[in-house]
């Protein structure tokens, strides 16, 4: 019974017909209500954990405009020819099909914190008893003098999956022999610190491949250093000479112009042309944390560290890019980690389950060429200044053995499969 | 100054009593069933391995992926879970990812974490 309701609500949330006299919120009081924004890798993640694990006890809604979510993890490996498209899309039916869960494909548009509602595009107000805001990244296109959203039609960022992956990928497979490749690379704090570089290295192993000897790749950094640089710089020595040239703000002193039409960052320096320019701009927490309040001057929201729960407001959780996670960097594995404590004390919450100490991990793989894996990792905790903090640490080291980084890459294989399936259920 | 002396000897003492739960195998000697069996008898708190075993889950997929070389570990016998955390711990097993995992498990972890994976079907 319960389950056809749920049935005919999702068919009717289908159809766009969703309000507050549905069937199943109806049948749902009573029950604790959790409301998730954001179906990454930590709301869909936390969704997950909470039908598990809550077993039926608790009211999960997810909220999530996508159908489909492509991971912004492993999609280097796309752009690099080494995964398809489909490899790296998932769908919510798994997830939909829980006792207990029900996935709104709708934009969340506004957060009455008084109310504890969440406003959607179709007009529906969701009650809630806990909020998870998981919204992920917002670009703040205007940091990189002349870009913009519009321009990124013509160079991508490709810093959010799905239809902007497929548009670098498609100007990637479009260069010809001695056309050139501009990336601009973001300021920290941003999503997948090893992220650009990982992306130059599989953009670079596909210039190789089409046996393109004479284009080039060029990165204008904004920050003086970046994620296992010294790994990355000694692979594109090994695999890529001549190929990769990376300059940061101290050598071209500041960006000063993207002209996306013509293909040209200009700078301090000199002016770069390029076939294919990836602009990859400053981030900050998606619209509807700020919008909601929990944000601050950085532009993401702090947390408590034992908990994920928001410091603005004890119903809300945030979880992933969105949250400052300390030593955490923002990731699809930190984002997963958090989403388990997260539901860990919303179930303690709400149904006195027990809670225990929060533990968080993250290993950021990245692939420099085919069976050419490196990783870095750590394990974290809540530490006493109140911030979430490393208790050990790992890094790939320079001149491993190819056995080594071989065996790094088929473990970054068995994370993608398990990961997404942590998070989707399927 | 003398509180923080107190202090400073309160949490040394607290370390050597914490440390000395802990199995302690020399580096790459290995791990007997004596000193599994041991630490299994730490903890038997399934629920408290349940969520340890979320960040297992992260890499550990229920069923075998083509292409990567991350064993499935559901239903692995506790036995078989304890000894691999162990061998991690004091080196004879040597992924770096592993022995980061490894290196925030006390024995109650370990013991709590084996009897979770005993009790999940293949």
């Amino acid at each position: 019974m319960k389950k056809m309701n749920r049935r005919t609500f999702n068919s009717l949330m289908g159809l766009g017909a969703a309000s507050l006299l549905s069937p199943s919120m109806v049948m749902a009081q009573g029950k604790p209500k959790v409301v998730i924004i954001g179906g990454g890798a930590g709301g869909a993640t936390v969704a997950r954990y909470l039908a598990k694990d809550g077993a039926g006890a608790i009211d999960v809604t997810l909220i999530e405009n996508s159908k489909t979510y492509t991971t912004c993890f492993f999609s280097n490996l796309y752009v690099g020819d080494v995964r398809n498209f489909d490899s790296i899309t998932h769908s919510y039916d798994s997830l939909a099909a829980m006792d207990g869960l029900s996935v709104v494909h709708d934009m969340a548009t506004g957060i009455d914190r008084d109310a504890k509602t969440v406003t959607v595009a179709g007009g529906a107000k969701i009650p809630y008893d806990r909020l998870v805001v998981s919204p992920g990244i917002d670009l703040i296109y205007d940091s990189v003098p002349g870009y913009s959203e519009s321009a990124a039609e013509i160079a991508p960022h490709a810093w959010q999956g799905g239809p902007q992956t497929e548009l670098l990928k498609a100007k990637l497979d479009a260069l010809e022999n001695g056309q050139n490749i501009v990336m601009v690379a973001p300021p920290n704090p941003y999503r997948c610190p090893p992220g650009p570089y990982e992306r130059v290295s599989m953009m670079a192993h596909t210039l190789k491949t089409r046996g393109f000897t004479d284009s080039t790749i060029t990165i204008l950094d904004t920050k003086p250093k970046f994620s296992k640089q010294g790994l990355f710089t000694e692979g594109w020595e090994a695999n890529y000479p001549g190929v990769v040239e990376w300059l940061p703000p101290e050598i071209h002193g500041g960006i000063l112009n993207v002209d996306a039409a013509a293909g040209t960052v200009e700078t301090d320096l000199d002016t770069f042309e390029g076939s294919l320019l990836n602009v990859i701009p400053a981030q900050r927490a998606g619209a509807i944390a700020s919008t909601a309040g929990l944000t601050n001057d950085s532009g993401f929201c702090p947390i408590e560290a034992g908990s994920m729960r928001s410091t603005v407001d004890e119903n809300v959780f945030v979880i992933g890019d969105a949250s400052i996670a300390g030593a955490m960097p923002k990731s699809g594995f930190s984002a997963n980690s958090q989403a388990k404590v997260a539901a860990m004390n919303i179930r303690g919450d709400l149904l006195d389950a027990r809670v225990f100490p929060a533990r968080y991990a993250n290993t950021c793989w990245s692939l420099i060429s085919p069976e050419n894996g490196v990783k870095v990792g750590a394990q974290y905790e809540a530490g006493e200044d109140g911030k979430i903090v490393a208790t050990s640490k790992f890094i790939s080291q320079a001149g491993e053995e190819a056995s080594v980084r071989s065996a790094t890459y088929q473990e970054s294989i068995g994370w993608y499969d398990s990961i997404t399936s942590d998070m989707f259920g399927a | 100054m003398r509180a923080s002396v107190t202090t400073g000897a309160f949490i040394f003492a607290s370390v050597l009593a914490a440390t000395s739960l802990f199995i302690h195998a020399d580096s790459n000697t290995s791990v007997s069933e004596q000193d599994v069996s041991k630490v299994l008898a730490v903890s038997n708190d399934v629920a408290y391995g349940e969520y340890l075993a979320g960040e297992c889950a992260s890499c550990h997929a229920t069923t075998a992926v083509s292409g990567s070389n991350v064993p499935v570990i559901q239903g692995a016998s506790s036995e078989h879970i304890a000894q691999a955390l162990l061998e991690y711990r004091n080196g004879i097993r040597d992924n770096s990812t592993m022995r980061n995992v490894v290196s925030a498990l006390g024995d109650e972890e370990i013991a709590a974490l084996a009897h979770y994976f005993a009790q999940q079907t293949k």
